[in-house]
C-alpha cells in the first residue's frame, strides 16, 4: 500500500467528519420546509426588534449584517432577500466544505454564517446548534482537507495541527462533554429515582408508543441510572480497547433512542457523527487490519 | 509537539472544564432555589472577553446540562380566540422543536423555582411582549385575521410523577400566565 493510501487508511475519520457534518447542516436547513420564514424573515414569530434587544455583541446578528449590507453594498435590498442570500451562501459554504475545496476558508465562512443565522434569535437555539458550531470549528482547525478532497488533489491544504493531535483534542473534548452530560444528571435527584426518565418517556415522547404500562416496573429507575452511567463512565470505557466497542454501541443506542422518542433527530445525528469520528473510524481499520 | 501548542491545549481544556463545572454548579443551585456566585477567579476567567468570544466561536458557551439536573415539565401555550383554543401551527418537526425551545426559555423565567431572583423587570416585560407575539402568530397561523379579542393562557403541564401515576392521581394543568389583549 502506498504511503498516501496508508495515511488515508489511518485517518479516514477526518474526511468522514468533514463530509458528514456539513451534509447534516444542509439537511437541517432543508428540513424547515415552510417554517423557515417563521423564525427568519422580516415578520418572524417574535418581532425582530425584540430579538435584537436580547442579542449580545459576541457575534454578528442578521439585522446587524443587513444594516451593513444596506449601507455598503446594496441599498435597495429587502431584509427577506438578504436572509435568502445568507442562506444560499451558507449552503454553498457547506457544499464547499463537503467537497473539500478551500476547506478552511469555507469552514470559517460556514461557521460565521451558522452563528449569524442560528444565534441571532437566541431563544430558539438548542443543543444541535452548539455542536454544529463546535464541529465547524474543529473542521476549521483540523487537517480535514488533507484527504479525499479537492484541496488534496490541487495541493491547497496547509496543516496547522497534526492528525494525531487533532484526534486527541477531539477525544478529550468528547470525554469531558460526556462526563458532564452524566454528572449534571447525577446531581439531580430525579435521574437517580427514575422520575426524569419517566418524564422523558411520557411527557416528551413524540411517538405513538406509550410507556405508562411500565409504571409498576423498575424500567425507569434502571434506564435512568444506565443513562447516567453510560455518559459519566464514557471517558474510561471508551479509552479501554476491551470495552470501547460495547460502550460505543451503548452510546449510539442512547442517541438513536433520543432521536426516535424525543424527536431530537438532528441533535442525535450530530452526536452520532462525533462519536463515530472520535471512537469508531480511528479504530475500525486497526481492528480489520488486526 | 511544540511547547506553545501544549500550553494552548492545556488552556483550552482547562477552559472547557472550568466552564462545564461552573455551569453544573449554577444549575445545581438553581434547582435547589439558591443563588450561585462563581468564585471570583473563575468569574474573571469565564467572563473575560477572550473567553466569551472563544465560547461563542467554538460552541462551548452552553455547558452540557441537557435534560439535567432534572427533566422539567412541558410548557405549552393555549391561545383563546373567541372562546376557542388554538395552538401555533408548524409545517415541520424542526420548526416545532425550535418553537418549543423558545417557549421553554421564556417560561422557565416565569415558572421555575429561583427564577424570580434572576428576573429583572425588563426581562419580564420582554417575555410578555414575546408571548403576545406568539399569540399573534398563533392567530395568523390558524388563519384567523378578524379576531377582536385574544386571550392567551400559558400553562405548564405538571404531569404525574411516577409515584402519583401509580396511585392514579390526575395530572395538573397549571396556569402560569394569562394575557388579554385586543
Amino acid at each position: 500500500m502506498s504511503s498516501a493510501k496508508q495515511q488515508l487508511y489511518h485517518n479516514v475519520w477526518l474526511p468522514f467528519f468533514r463530509i458528514s457534518v456539513p451534509l447534516l447542516c444542509l439537511l437541517e436547513l432543508l428540513s424547515y420546509q415552510g417554517d423557515f420564514k417563521i423564525f427568519f424573515s422580516s415578520k418572524p414569530i417574535i418581532h425582530n426588534a425584540l430579538i435584537a434587544s436580547a442579542a449580545d455583541q459576541l457575534s454578528i446578528t442578521l439585522p446587524e449584517a443587513f444594516i451593513w449590507v444596506k449601507q455598503h453594498l446594496a441599498a435597495q435590498m429587502s431584509y427577506d432577500r438578504f436572509i435568502c442570500w445568507v442562506c444560499w451562501l451558507y449552503g454553498i459554504a457547506l457544499v464547499l466544505v463537503t467537497v473539500g475545496l478551500v476547506t478552511r476558508l469555507s469552514a470559517l465562512l460556514a461557521l460565521f454564517l451558522q452563528l449569524m443565522i442560528f444565534r441571532t434569535f437566541q431563544d430558539i437555539q438548542y443543543g444541535f446548534d452548539f455542536f454544529v458550531t463546535l464541529s465547524l470549528f474543529y473542521i476549521l482547525i483540523f487537517p480535514c482537507g488533507k484527504y479525499f478532497s479537492l484541496d488534496a488533489r490541487w495541493q491547497l491544504h496547509h496543516r496547522i495541527i497534526s492528525e494525531r493531535t487533532s484526534l486527541l483534542v477531539l477525544q478529550i473534548h468528547i470525554c469531558i462533554m460526556y462526563f458532564f452530560f452524566g454528572f449534571d444528571k447525577l446531581i439531580g435527584v430525579n435521574w437517580r429515582n427514575g422520575e426524569s426518565m419517566w418524564r422523558v418517556l411520557t411527557e416528551y415522547n413524540l411517538t405513538t408508543v406509550r410507556f405508562e404500562c411500565l409504571a409498576d416496573t423498575p424500567v425507569f429507575l434502571i434506564s435512568g441510572w444506565a443513562t447516567v452511567l453510560v455518559e459519566m463512565c464514557y471517558p474510561l470505557f471508551m479509552n479501554l480497547s476491551g470495552t470501547r466497542r460495547f460502550w460505543l454501541m451503548a452510546v449510539l443506542l442512547l442517541h438513536v433512542l433520543i432521536g426516535l422518542i424525543i424527536g431530537l433527530y438532528f441533535f442525535s445525528l450530530i452526536m452520532i457523527i462525533l462519536n463515530l469520528t472520535a471512537y469508531y473510524y480511528p479504530y475500525v481499520n486497526k481492528h480489520t487490519a488486526g | 509537539m511544540a511547547i506553545w501548542k501544549k500550553t494552548a491545549l492545556a488552556l483550552y481544556f482547562g477552559f472547557i472544564l472550568l466552564g462545564a463545572a461552573d455551569m453544573a454548579a449554577d444549575s445545581y443551585c438553581f434547582m435547589e432555589g439558591k443563588s450561585y456566585h462563581s468564585p471570583r477567579w473563575a468569574y474573571v476567567i469565564l467572563h473575560h472577553p477572550v473567553a466569551c468570544y472563544t465560547g461563542r466561536y467554538t460552541g462551548l458557551e452552553s455547558g452540557y446540562g441537557y435534560f439535567a439536573p432534572n427533566v422539567r415539565s412541558a410548557f405549552f401555550v393555549d391561545v383563546l380566540i373567541d372562546s376557542q383554543v388554538y395552538r401555533p401551527q408548524f409545517a415541520s418537526l424542526n420548526g416545532y422543536l425550535r418553537y418549543e425551545a423558545a417557549i421553554s426559555q421564556i417560561f422557565s423565567d416565569l415558572y421555575e423555582p429561583g427564577s424570580s431572583k434572576r428576573m429583572t423587570q425588563l426581562v419580564r416585560k420582554l417575555d410578555n411582549l414575546k408571548l403576545i407575539n406568539i399569540a399573534e402568530f398563533t392567530a395568523l397561523s390558524n388563519r384567523i385575521n378578524n379576531a377582536t379579542h385574544i386571550s392567551m393562557e400559558c400553562y405548564v403541564l405538571v404531569a404525574n410523577s411516577l409515584y402519583e401515576y401509580r396511585r392514579h392521581v390526575s395530572p395538573k394543568k397549571l396556569l402560569i400566565k394569562k394575557i388579554n389583549f385586543k
